[in-house]
């Protein structure tokens, strides 16, 4: 007889004693004499805890959890430790005890095949299965007839299934869709699918598919081009071929970004094609990205759409040297301007110097001049080895190139970085920088510098000079700059039209850093030029340096070196060249 | 108990950075990684991963990444594939939706470790759960930014 006083917690003297393994113990509501552990019964969505005897029956286990989670005993699935808990099995049998976890899952009522009615015989077959398989079929509106798995009609029933059998159809589309972007295998297989081909092969059909995309709609408005495109059904079907057959996509991408390159070194065809991906491309791309619900690194870094990319196309422009000029004139500034040999090393190959696109913008910025980076600049001067290694890594040339041919998947990688999702500003300069720096980094003088340990020493000193300039005098910084660049005489205004564009320059220390940048940003487009494509300053400013030429002003080095500070301006680099030689006053006359 | 199935559970570890991790971590983040990790569950004869999509299945090496670096045996489950899809289904709807993918904290190895759990009541190998925290540690200290990027792998790690 049941001593209430010797009970623990309440439990009620069973009956039998201790449970019994294979014994049907649902009419025992507690469990026999033990003491009560905590087990954590985990779902997918949901945790908790719950305190059952220790030696409880799996049936009373889920007893408790039903009431828990307010869902039928036969609905529950218990794992613990790879192993399905049967309801005539005992906790302890699993060793299940005080503190473990058991994972729970929660038959959903259109089950589209009850669990263990058509894989596993042995769920009919074992005791307390009467619980289970009779309720089920009544639980299980599903068609029964559906077979687990194969076949490509089972395959599209369980491509229902992941949808969640959602009854928003909208929702379920989705799904689908970005299931198939992400599994090739899976598309290749719905491929296959007769049923599928035949819908392909009716291009009529297909445009309706297409055109009944809000989206598609919306683009279509505003490129007619596009609907062109639709309705022409010879594309249509090169389209379906292509979509079936994932390598020849990879292979006309291919070819289509190798077109795209060619394009961009016709004169005038950069601005075409810029014109073409702002026009078209862009809201493609967001309209895909929008319909299918994932560019899997936009999940990744949550980023707005960025599709306000500057230019999709790489800048074979070699950025100027920012650090040639002042690398150069620093010691022919004290020298009177000399402008021999000194500053043609700085001038024929931008590009080597500035191997890591350090825009001379992001000197007034802390990014370059943290301290993370100096101590990387470092490590990677004092280490060439590692650099030359790195860099003639092949995948790294292969990785570098298709990050140049997509500056917007670099961009999404970069964005990744959890060091700029704080500072959007970063984020921005970073953007802009990017092709800049793909390029470069394709660059194999560039390369070669990088490896160079004193030239990345180098580096990083004038670097830290800057730095340190910037903190001494942050006035004086922009009206330096201009004599720095352009080699002149300190304190001589010169005659660019640097000082004249940059009306932000004035010395309120607070605003150096965006003043400088500024600066700074004006001063590379101009050096930049105005878009053309050629490769160096003298190929840029042949017709100038011709015309210079023709006026006297032989010294070919000095003249670049002008044309360069001032843009091509050509009057301007005259004044330069004449304040700065004034022997050359003779020669003309 | 005798008579459930047991099926085989196996985790398949790719090294996305295609062996530059370990060479350049110590440069690039001051620190030896050695790899920058990314796993998939096989069972029942797929192989299944989370990524910027959402949980994903494909038949086993079949992903972009082709063969894994390693794999490792977790033992067996009594699972069976229905129950399992079931289970998947649940999480495709509260923890792994498409849009909770988060590089460092909510990965391809955050869901392969509640599956094998899941699965089989074991933990994937500690060197793969750990390594978010590990880049974290270093990027943040070092100011880089080179962390190298996920090869061509539509779903990250």
């Amino acid at each position: 007889k049941l001593d209430p006083s010797c009970s623990i917690g309440g439990v009620k003297m069973a009956e039998q004693g201790a449970a019994d393994l294979g014994n049907n113990n649902n009419n025992k509501p507690e469990a026999s004499e033990g003491t009560i552990i905590k087990v954590t019964v985990k779902t997918p969505k949901d945790k908790e805890e719950i305190a059952i005897a220790e030696d409880a029956s799996v049936t009373q286990f889920k007893e408790e959890i039903s009431k828990r989670f307010k869902a039928k005993q036969d609905q529950l699935v218990l794992i613990f430790a790879g192993k399905i808990l049967k309801d005539g099995d005992s906790l302890s049998q699993h060793g299940i005890k005080d503190g473990l976890t058991v994972h729970l899952v929660i038959k959903t009522a259109h089950n589209r095949a009850a669990d263990g009615s058509s894989t596993s015989a042995s769920s009919s077959t074992s005791t307390q299965a009467g619980n289970s398989s009779a309720s089920s079929p009544a639980a299980n509106p599903a068609p029964t007839t559906v077979p687990t798995g194969s076949g490509g009609f089972g395959d599209l029933a369980s491509l229902a299934g992941l949808g969640m059998g959602s009854a928003n159809f909208m929702e379920l589309q989705q799904q689908m869709q970005r299931q198939l972007m992400s599994n090739p295998e899976m598309l290749s297989q719905i491929m296959e699918n007769p049923l599928v081909q035949n819908m392909m092969s009716n291009p009529d059909l297909m445009r309706q598919m297409i055109m009944a995309n809000p989206q598609m709609q919306q683009l279509m408005e505003r490129n007619p081009e596009i609907s062109h495109m639709l309705n022409n059904p010879e594309l249509m079907r090169q389209t379906m071929e292509l979509a079936r057959n994932p390598a020849m996509m990879q292979e006309m991408m291919r070819n289509q970004d190798r077109a795209l390159s060619n394009l961009e070194s016709i004169p005038g065809g950069y601005n075409a094609l810029r014109r073409m991906y702002t026009d078209i491309q862009e809201p493609m791309f967001s309209a895909a990205r929008e319909q299918f619900g994932s560019n899997p690194f936009s999940a990744l870094g949550g980023n707005s759409d960025s599709g306000a990319q500057p230019s999709r196309t790489e800048n074979r422009e070699p950025l100027p040297n920012p650090w040639g000029p002042p690398n150069s004139s620093n010691p022919s500034e004290s020298g009177g301007g000399t402008t021999g040999s000194t500053s043609t090393s700085g001038t024929t190959n931008p590009s080597v110097s500035n191997p890591l696109g350090v825009n001379p913008a992001s000197l007034g910025n802390g990014m370059f001049n943290s301290p993370g980076m100096q101590s990387l600049l470092q490590q990677i001067s004092e280490n060439p080895q590692l650099m030359q290694n790195m860099l003639s890594a092949p995948y790294m040339r292969s990785m570098m190139q298709s990050l140049a041919q997509n500056p917007e998947l670099a961009s999404q990688v970069m964005m990744n970085n959890p060091l700029f999702s704080g500072n959007p500003q970063l984020q921005e300069q970073f953007r802009s920088q990017l092709p800049i720096f793909l390029q470069q980094m394709q660059n194999p003088e560039a390369l070669s510098v990088m490896t160079n340990p004193r030239a990345m020493q180098a580096l990083m000193q004038i670097q830290q000079g800057l730095q340190t300039l910037q903190t001494e005098a942050p006035g004086l910084m922009p009206s330096l700059w201009p004599s720095l660049m352009t080699g002149g005489i300190p304190g001589v205004p010169t005659g660019g039209a640097v000082p004249a564009e940059n009306p932000a320059s004035s010395p309120s220390s607070a605003a150096t850093n965006p003043a400088q940048q500024q600066l700074m940003q004006q001063m590379l487009q101009m050096f930049a030029g105005g878009g053309g494509s050629s490769q160096t300053p003298e190929v840029r400013f042949q017709t100038q340096l011709d015309q210079l030429n023709a006026m006297g002003f032989i010294n070919r080095e000095a003249n670049l070196q002008a044309l360069i500070a001032t843009g091509g301006d050509i009057n301007a680099a005259i004044e330069r060249l004449l304040g700065s030689q004034p022997s050359l006053v003779v020669s003309i006359s | 108990m005798a008579q459930n199935n047991s099926f085989p559970v196996k985790l398949f570890i790719y090294d996305l950075s295609g062996g530059m991790a370990r060479q350049l971590s110590p440069v690039m983040l001051g620190r030896q990684l050695d790899g920058i990790w990314h796993t998939g569950v096989v069972v029942h004869g797929k192989e299944f991963f989370f990524g910027g999509a959402g949980i994903n299945n494909c038949l086993p090496c079949g992903t972009i990444l082709g063969q894994p670096n390693s794999i490792v045996d977790l033992g067996y489950t009594e699972v069976n594939e229905d129950l399992f899809q079931e289970y998947l289904d649940s999480l495709a709807e509260s923890e792994y939706r498409g849009d909770t993918y988060n590089m460092f904290e909510h990965n391809c190895n955050t869901f392969s470790n509640d599956v094998v759990q899941f699965l089989t009541g074991k933990k994937i190998p500690s060197y793969i759960t750990d390594l978010p925290s590990e880049i974290l540690s270093t990027v943040l200290a070092t100011g880089s930014f080179a962390v190298p990027p996920p090869l061509s792998c539509w779903d990250g790690g």
